[in-house]
């Protein structure tokens, strides 16, 4: 189980992106983490694949473990090497090398006996990166992409996979794929949790949620009562915008300035 | 005829000792994005301890001994000074190896004295074959073996070995390689360990009167500062263009000593690069440095 107690995190000297946060990801489970922009979604999957450093950015309080052991203070490759994998926003594929490349990439953390069987794994999931083990990563389409990065992470064998807005990006179909890879993922025993802007998808998947607002966890809970609470239907489902407000139309405004009338 | 025999060959075993050193200036761009300005330095470094090697041990395993020790040296340079300096941009660090170039450089004149011009290419120095109806030195002949050899060594490892894999991988997106369990700073000095190790190699077919003329090791210094120019023609991040790069530099530096003066050809050198540079900004091989908004 991954524990993250009273979290804070900022970047630079000053700019606070994380306050206090606190909650847990057990373990074969899949969580959702909800919020818009800037709520520090990213930052705290930084956080846990200890890459806030590349950003620019640190931890000021709080600590993360998983089980026992502290992950807080590790180098990323020491989490990936604890099973501890994330997949970036933006997929960051190695995009010049092929794709077979990018998974044994993926693999060198595992140790060299598993790594065929990893693979194996990887190409049964996604069969599609089967097909283009030769191409070049760069040239693939978004979904394939997604696809990749969350094939490359797998190569590692996690037992909690940390998802970036894995959504981002990619046609309705593709993410209704990708969410079926997800589940099927934590159906094989790895533990998920999900940073979605597509708040809709993610509450489907997820078995709990919670929610950042500018930094500080507002709501928490089991998935489907969550989906069901008033505040997460009115900001992130979009649930009663049609039945309550009118839309407002804009004013008629005269285009031209008024310099010009003078 | 023979005189452009001579020419070719001489071009291209020069060329191909650029290529050693402009490979291992490449790497250490590559996984540090860090211009290692010490790079001749180090090269320098290799040939000294080779020398005083040679005063107690046959030539060979004083040859080993100095490249593992021009090896060495780039290993310590990375360690103990540019991976302390954490939030020193590439380009100060750069300015660092300006400095460490200086150092080395001022040191080992110091300790060769003025009078001291030692070669190291015993086994081919001075001595002329014949290849193809033309005389030839064997310097120019030995050196594009070894150096071919080498690069194809290096681009097979570059590209089938997990150490390449991982080379590659930092080079193109550090967060992702590390989001890998790639560790960054075993990239990083391995990367400075090659570079030292192939400048230390170069060294023994610059210091010899062949390549670098009269005044020995310590005009490899100069010579090696033509893998600047190689680099930069071949792109700065593309090994396969360091390799063309060198070779053309060899080339060219050759064939314009020898159709149109000697003092001309280190200028056509420069030439060359800018030329290259008008046409092509990126270098031959190089890629437009772009970056997302």
């Amino acid at each position: 189980m991954l524990t993250i107690s009273d979290l804070s995190a900022r970047y630079g000297r000053s700019v606070s992106a994380l306050r206090g946060v606190s909650f847990e990801v057990p373990d074969e489970s899949i969580v959702a983490v909800l919020g818009s922009n800037g709520a520090g979604k990213s930052t705290l999957l930084r956080a846990i694949s200890g890459t806030l450093g590349l950003h620019g950015g640190q931890l000021t309080s709080g600590r993360i473990s998983l089980d026992e052991q502290r992950l807080d203070r590790l180098d990323p490759a020491a989490v990936v090497h604890r099973k501890v994998l994330q997949v970036p926003e933006g997929r960051q594929v190695f995009g010049r090398m092929s794709v077979e490349e990018n998974l044994r990439a993926g693999g060198l953390a595992t140790e060299p006996g598993k790594r065929a069987a990893a693979r194996a794994a990887v190409l049964e999931l996604f069969p599609v990166l089967g097909q283009r083990l030769d191409q070049a990563a760069g040239l693939l389409s978004g979904g394939e992409q997604q696809m990749l990065a969350i094939g490359r992470a797998m190569m590692a064998e996690p037992r909690l996979l940390l998802l970036d807005e894995p959504s981002l990006g990619l046609a309705p179909q593709m993410i209704e794929r990708i969410g079926e890879v997800i589940t099927e993922i934590n159906g094989r025993g790895t533990a998920v949790l999900l940073v979605e802007q597509n708040a809709a998808m993610a509450l489907q998947l997820a078995h709990q949620a919670v929610v950042l607002e500018v930094g500080e966890l507002a709501l928490a809970g089991g998935a489907a009562e969550l989906a069901e609470s008033e505040d997460v239907q009115r900001l992130y489902l979009g649930g009663q915008l049609e039945a309550d407000d009118e839309p407002v139309r804009p004013a008629r405004v005269r285009r031209t300035l008024g310099v010009w009338q003078g | 005829m023979t005189t452009f025999v001579q020419a070719i060959v001489n071009g291209l075993g020069e060329g191909a000792v650029f290529a050693l050193l402009a490979l291992g200036f490449v790497i250490i761009y590559k996984a540090t994005e860090t211009v290692n300005f010490a790079h001749g330095s180090l090269a320098l470094f290799g040939g000294y301890v080779i020398y005083r090697a040679k005063e107690h041990l046959p030539w060979f395993p004083s040859v080993v001994i100095g490249v593992v020790a021009a090896a060495l040296l780039g290993l310590l340079i990375e360690r103990l000074l540019l991976s302390r300096a954490k939030n020193a941009t590439p380009d100060s660090l750069a300015i660092l190896t300006i400095g460490v170039d200086i150092v080395i450089l001022t040191e080992i004149t110091r300790r060769l004295g003025t009078a001291a011009a030692p070669f190291l290419g015993d086994p081919y120095d001075s001595k002329p074959m014949h290849l193809f109806g033309a005389t030839v030195s064997r310097t120019y002949v030995v050196a594009l073996i070894v150096a071919l050899l080498l690069i194809g060594l290096f681009f097979a490892a570059f590209r089938y070995t997990n150490w390449g894999l991982a080379m590659r991988a930092q080079a193109e997106n550090r967060e992702a390689s590390a989001l890998m369990g790639i560790r960054s700073w075993r990239v990083t000095a391995s990367a400075w360990l090659v570079g030292g190790g192939l400048a230390g190699i170069a060294v023994i077919f610059l210091a010899t009167n062949d390549i670098g003329g009269g005044s020995g090791l310590l005009a490899s210094h100069t010579v090696a500062f033509a893998a600047f120019p190689a680099a930069v023609l071949g792109g700065l991040t593309s090994a396969e263009g360091a390799v063309v790069g060198g070779l053309l530099v060899g080339l060219t530096d050759s064939i314009a000593s020898q159709y149109v003066d000697l003092n001309f050809a280190s200028v056509a050198v420069y030439l060359v690069m800018l030329l290259v540079l008008v046409v092509r900004p990126a270098g031959l091989f190089g890629r437009v440095e772009q970056a997302r908004v």
